[in-house]
């Protein structure tokens, strides 16, 4: 089991202030990993198999996914639909972070295997306590080995 | 025919006896002869004058033999044929025989129809006529009747506003009516020995050529067959045919008949309506979308103003609790103008900013349950309405004894609905009529149903405060409130009421007094119907 220092995390989200409250808020949590972004879908899943931009990148060792489902070119169930189909990305831990909670969302997204569902919500309380509560579960996830082909 | 005249005079009267008794056979069998025959039989002279006649003579005119010995054959015949008679006579005497159908004229006045055949002949070398004539009476009704019953069917064929045409066994047009001719555009003579297929694209026509091999294998008829023709103006109109087979007498296939009706508008109506029931589920899919994706992005920005404003205060309390250790660098008069700005304004803009953004989002949530209750799966389930409003009146127990509420449930019918839709319903209605009563009387709220045929209707009734006239059409509506704003609520609960009874299928209506009270009353359907709850 790797260390959870070592685990990136990829923050997938359109909204540049959404990323920036969910950034400040995991720091505040006391998540010291490295936080990789992206602004859609596409550059998600290029991050993720090191395609497009990415396509000098090495792959990163242990990854977790941040994914909002509302984003351009490609949308978060796209994103978490490739990954699950793929060998390569299948075992990387989803959360997925979204302003509904609409039940056949949520279960949308745990039919196509994501790990965790949490909806970011208005109150700025509930928004830290989700987001801490998200780096408590971080810090006890198992993030399986050997990430990336 | 004792009377008869003597046809034969001069008898040798040696033999006379034996002549006597040959004379007497020989008449007899004449007689005979006469009398057996099935129609009248009468022997004239040239002149006309009857010499003899048959018993039927007598029968049929009515005449006695005295009469008739001394009557013309023309008295015999109804005045309309009298023309025709003197000319039949000229032929029978120039060319030896002639027939015709009269009316021969009884002694009553009655007119009967006959078939006569005269000859010329000579008896004794006087020349005279014989003739015959035969009742064609039956011959006559059946004719008229076949006359009848023909126009009859011409008059239909002709009439009707549906095209009649037969066609032969290789296709080709023997009859068209009118109609026919309208639909095709052409007249009657092009049509007539015009093959069908020349009114027909070759795939309307290799169909209609299966069709006719069909009716013509089983000999049975097809209805209602739609197609497609093209009309002399190259225009094409869309026709619902019949086709059946024409045998002749023994039952041999001679042709095809066909009734078709042009269905173009009908076609056209039924396909716009097919149309705007698309476009109405479309503009209602992209409705409820609409309500979702408005509710869902409007919460991105909010996310933002909330946190970002919480940001703004969590940095403010650090510049505050830094504030008084800073305070004496600054110059007097700006001390409490910083103070103000930072203990009293930042805060208040704040909490300004924060308290919209909540009510914003309560509004958005809102409209996001809304947009759901259109949504969701309604599981349609017998449902005991006695039971459903006892549990929801249990619910709100307390305040109802704590206010001296009385509610009133009468026997109420059981109904197939969505448990859960039937519930929010009862309740909100229960729970309005209960927050809106007038406080300067007992309360008094009361729940009645009649089921009428496939219907249910409820009624709830209160004594409450009422609603004004002028505030009635925002009862329903979204976000609106009427009257006083003394009780809290978004003022979303009868709108909810409302989307959960139309996808039911049901309806609801409201009709109050000012100071007096309000009834709802909201009609749901009492038996499961595939569809309902998907209206």
């Amino acid at each position: 089991m790797p260390d959870i220092q070592d685990v990136t995390i990829l923050l997938a989200e359109d909204d540049p202030g959404h990323t920036r409250l969910i950034e400040k808020n995991l720091r505040r949590a006391n998540i010291k990993n490295e936080i990789a972004f992206a602004t859609n879908g596409q550059e998600a899943l290029d991050y993720l198999f090191c395609e497009g931009a990415y396509a000098h990148n090495k792959h990163a060792s242990h990854l977790l996914v941040m994914l909002d489902l509302n984003m351009p070119v490609l949308d978060g169930y796209q994103v978490l639909e490739r990954m699950k189909n793929d060998e390569r990305t299948k075992r990387i831990p989803v959360v997925v972070l979204t302003t509904t909670d609409d039940a056949r969302e949520v279960a949308r997204c745990y039919e196509l295997g994501c790990n965790v569902y949490v909806t970011k919500p208005v109150d700025y309380e509930q928004f830290s306590d989700a987001i801490r509560k998200l780096g408590l579960f971080l810090s006890v996830v198992t993030i399986p080995d050997g990430v990336g082909g | 025919m004792a009377q008869s005249k003597p046809i034969a005079q001069g008898i040798v009267i040696t033999e006379r006896k034996q002549t006597e008794r040959a004379l007497s056979r020989e008449k007899n069998f004449s007689d005979a002869v006469m009398n057996s025959l099935p129609g009248l039989l009468f022997v004239f002279d040239d002149k006309g004058n009857t010499m003899q006649w048959n018993r039927n003579v007598e029968k049929v005119t009515g005449y006695s033999a005295t009469e008739i010995s001394k009557m013309n054959i023309l008295h015999f015949v109804a005045n309309e044929d009298q023309k025709i008679a003197v000319e039949a006579m000229q032929e029978v005497l120039t060319k030896g025989q002639a027939s015709l159908e009269i009316n021969v004229l009884s002694k009553p006045g009655k007119k009967i129809p006959f078939y006569i055949t005269g000859l010329h002949t000579k008896i004794e070398n006087a020349s005279c006529v014989v003739c015959t004539g035969i009742d064609i009476t039956e011959r006559k009704q059946a004719e008229d009747a076949l006359r009848r019953s023909e126009e009859r069917y011409r008059t239909i064929i002709e009439n009707i506003q549906d095209g009649y045409h037969e066609l032969d066994l290789v296709g080709n047009f023997t009859f068209v009516n009118d109609v026919t001719c309208m639909h095709l555009g052409y007249t009657k003579e092009e049509l007539i020995g015009m093959n069908y297929r020349s009114v027909q694209d070759e795939t309307t026509a290799k169909k209609a050529y299966q069709i006719h091999q069909e009716v013509y294998r089983t000999g049975e008829q097809i209805k209602a067959l739609e197609s497609e023709y093209i009309r002399k103006d190259g225009t094409k109109e869309i026709y619902e045919s019949s086709v059946s087979l024409i045998r002749d007498a023994h039952g041999k296939p001679i042709g095809f008949r066909g009734i078709s009706r042009n269905v173009t508008e009908r076609k056209k109506a039924e396909e716009q309506l097919k149309r705007y029931a698309a476009e109405l589920e479309r503009s209602n899919e992209e409705v409820k979308n609409f309500a979702y994706i408005v509710s869902h992005d409007l919460r991105v920005p909010l996310v933002n103003l909330k946190g970002y404003t919480a940001e703004l205060r969590s940095a403010l309390e650090v510049i505050g609790s830094n504030f008084d250790a800073a305070l004496p660098h600054l110059i007097e008069e700006k001390q409490s103008a910083v103070a103000t700005a930072l203990h009293e304004d930042v805060p208040e803009a704040l909490e300004f900013i924060t308290s919209s953004v909540s009510r914003m989002d309560s509004f958005i949530n809102a409209i996001l349950i809304l947009s759901r209750l259109g949504r969701q799966d309604l599981k349609p389930e017998p449902i005991d309405m006695n039971a459903l409003v006892q549990t929801t009146v249990e619910t709100m127990s307390h305040q109802l004894q704590e206010r001296g509420i009385e509610v009133n449930v009468g026997s109420l019918p059981h109904v197939v609905a969505d448990r859960i839709a039937m519930e929010q319903i009862m309740g909100n209605i229960l729970g309005n009529a209960v927050k809106y009563l007038d406080s300067s009387r007992p309360g008094r709220i009361e729940v009645t149903a009649q089921a009428n045929g496939a219907e249910t209707t409820f009624r709830i009734r209160d004594n409450g405060r009422g609603i004004a006239a002028e505030d009635m059409h925002k009862v329903f509506t979204p976000f609106r409130r009427a009257g006083k704003q003394d009780t809290p609520g978004e003022g979303m609960g009868l709108a909810y009421v409302q989307t959960l009874l139309r996808r039911h299928g049901g309806r609801i209506s409201c009709e109050s007094e000012l100071g007096k009270g309000t009834t709802f009353t909201f009609t749901i359907s009492t038996r499961s119907e595939k569809g309902a709850c998907d209206a």
